[in-house]
């Protein structure tokens, strides 16, 4: 049977069987390699991606590799570090793009006014649940999810991997130590943002829970 | 005269030789194969059924689990059926970005797929380390652009998620040093091995014309005589500046698919340089600035395809005009190259079952779905 299909910028090439010379010659080729492998594994590390002998295991819970910035593990909740004002306005964006439906988000009511305010009540997103696909924290306008680096997570408590919006926040010089470049260029925005966040906010509302009492409020603006 | 009977065995679906929870009901004359059939679904997971409820971007991690082997091209797949559907343009750089993912993609799995092939024979790990060992390298640079080694979800549509770092282009150079010498180095371990040849050599045939009946892709279609790559084919992205050959066997054995594996590795190689060379700078931008919303195609279908390391991957979308794709359909390669197990495998022995399945390439995640 033939079959005729043209092929542009390059050819069908048939490919060519060899066939060693005598019983033993294929195999001693390759015992060939084996061996200089065998050699070079005495000598030292790899040190760039151009080696391919030598050893290239880590030895893990001894040696760690360094993570990328880009590394995305769970998603955590930021806060800045002075004023311990979250950054999460409960928009609901993370919560309408996750793919598995882990992030819930309760919003915040202001109980002299009734009405809402730019704050999470409670987020909780279930980890056990999360794929660590990074949607959230791609969708997010104010820069408040982000991706954790933290990898160690096993437990023997699965309740426990259900988080709390306490158990998500961190300073925002946390994640700065994580991804300083990519922080560098969102840092602008973000704040810039939180400033307009914080003036529509009151008392204690929107303040990281490990943060209260070590922070002064924002002074309580008369309601508009 | 000696009373014999056919007798039936089951290979798997727990078994270390069948890549993931496959069952072969094997029926067997002595050693010889009399006849052969495969049993899958103990993987299936819904995952069209959840496709279709969920928006069109909530897919594109999902997609990752498909092939987890080569999460790069099935997130290429599914970006250009969504492009093709809602007519989504995508930058120039961000075409080379996807092209150089998918060629990296590529070259791992074709060393690793080496690897476990000559795991199956019995040469235990060895050359498999040498596979596993680049794909380190290559799963560094993935997460390094995307965040995650296997799950990178890295495409969007219009382009791919962000810009490559600073420090990505030196080390693929570097790469690009070491990967011609580890294909030359695992031709000259393997191409000529005795056992090898033995083992590999006229096993498991597969025909070019019963190949094109059960509309079998890629290297195992290339393997048995048949020139069809949808990088020539179908040219899709910036497939069509590219340079390079399609290998094709000549017998259409597990050697012939063996081999063809090495050469394709060059041929990306080649496509990886020259990729490289093109690259536009970062001006252009990697992604549509206008493609970034939530998607909302209009009423319509489309099909977008690409050559996984595997076979075609195709995604068949149906739109009603909502977020939510109406019809979501996997047209999943190693799936469809696995139904001629059984033509195959009739009258080798036993042992060749393993080896043949080896040379097909299969990861279950995605035949199953």
């Amino acid at each position: 049977m033939t079959v005729k299909i043209e092929i542009q910028r390059g050819s069908a090439v048939p490919l060519s069987r060899r066939h060693p010379k005598f019983l033993g010659q294929g195999m001693l080729k390759g015992m060939e390699v084996v061996l200089d492998h065998w050699f070079k594994s005495f000598g030292p590390k790899l040190e760039n991606f151009s080696q391919t002998a030598g050893i290239f295991t880590t030895e893990y819970p001894e040696e760690r590799l360094k993570l990328a910035e880009a590394y995305r593990n769970l998603p955590i909740l930021l806060y800045d570090d002075e004023t311990g004002q979250e950054l999460c306005t409960s928009c609901l964006q993370c919560e309408k793009i996750c793919p598995p439906q882990v992030i819930h988000i309760t919003q915040t009511k202001d109980p002299s006014t009734g009405k809402l305010v730019l704050a999470a009540a409670e987020f909780i997103i279930e980890y056990d649940a999360c794929m660590g696909c990074g949607l959230c924290a791609e969708v997010c306008p104010f820069d408040s999810i982000k991706m954790d680096h933290h990898y160690e997570l096993s437990t023997a408590d699965h309740a426990s991997l259900t988080m709390h919006k306490a158990d998500l926040l961190r300073p925002v010089s946390y994640y700065q130590s994580l991804a300083p470049t990519f922080w560098e260029q969102t840092k602008e925005n973000a704040y810039k943002k939180l400033q307009n966040t914080v003036k529509r906010r009151s008392g204690l509302l929107g303040i990281a829970p490990s943060m209260v009492g070590k922070v002064q409020p924002p002074e309580t603006k008369p309601a508009e | 005269m000696l009373k014999t009977q056919e007798l039936q065995i089951n290979i798997g679906p727990q078994h270390p030789s069948t890549h993931g929870v496959f069952r072969v009901l094997v029926t067997v004359d002595g050693e010889t194969v009399v006849d052969l059939k495969p049993v899958f679904g103990y993987l299936h997971r819904n995952h069209e059924q959840i496709a279709e409820s969920n928006t069109y971007l909530q897919n594109m991690p999902y997609t990752d689990r498909l092939d987890y082997f080569n999460s790069m091209t099935n997130n290429h797949a599914y970006a250009l059926a969504v492009e093709k559907l809602a007519g989504i343009e995508v930058p120039e750089r961000a075409e080379y970005l996807r092209v150089i993912m998918a060629e990296l993609t590529r070259i791992f799995n074709h060393g690793c797929a080496l690897g476990f092939l000559v795991n199956d024979m019995g040469a235990w790990q060895t050359a498999l380390a040498f596979g596993i060992r680049e794909r380190e390298k290559i799963l560094d640079l993935f997460e390094m652009v995307s965040g995650a080694r296997m799950m990178c979800n890295y495409f969007r549509f219009g382009g791919v998620a962000r810009d490559l770092p600073e420090e990505f282009i030196p080390r693929l150079k570097e790469l690009m040093i070491a990967l011609p010498s580890y294909t030359d180095e695992v031709e000259k371990m393997l191409r000529e091995n005795e056992i090898l040849l033995i083992r590999s050599e006229g096993i498991g045939i597969l025909p070019p014309e019963l190949a094109i009946s059960y509309s079998v892709t890629g290297p195992v279609l290339r393997a048995s005589g048949i020139p069809y790559d949808i990088r020539k084919a179908d040219s899709y992205s910036v497939y069509g500046r590219f340079d390079f050959d399609v290998p094709v066997g000549t017998v259409g054995d597990v050697y012939d698919r063996f081999i063809i594996r090495i050469e394709e590795m060059r041929q990306s190689l080649r496509i990886l340089t020259q990729a490289l060379e093109q690259l536009p700078d970062a001006e252009g931008g990697h992604i549509n600035p206008k493609a970034r919303q939530a998607v909302r195609p209009p009423v319509g279908d489309a099909y977008g395809r690409v050559e996984t390391p595997k076979g075609e991957l195709g995604f068949y979308l149906v739109s009603d005009g909502s977020t939510k794709p109406y019809r979501y359909k996997v047209r999943a390669p190693s799936f469809i190259n696995l139904t001629p197990l059984a033509d195959m495998c009739r009258g080798y022995k036993v042992a060749d079952i393993i080896v043949i399945l080896g040379s097909i390439d299969i990861v279950m995640g995605e035949v199953d779905r």
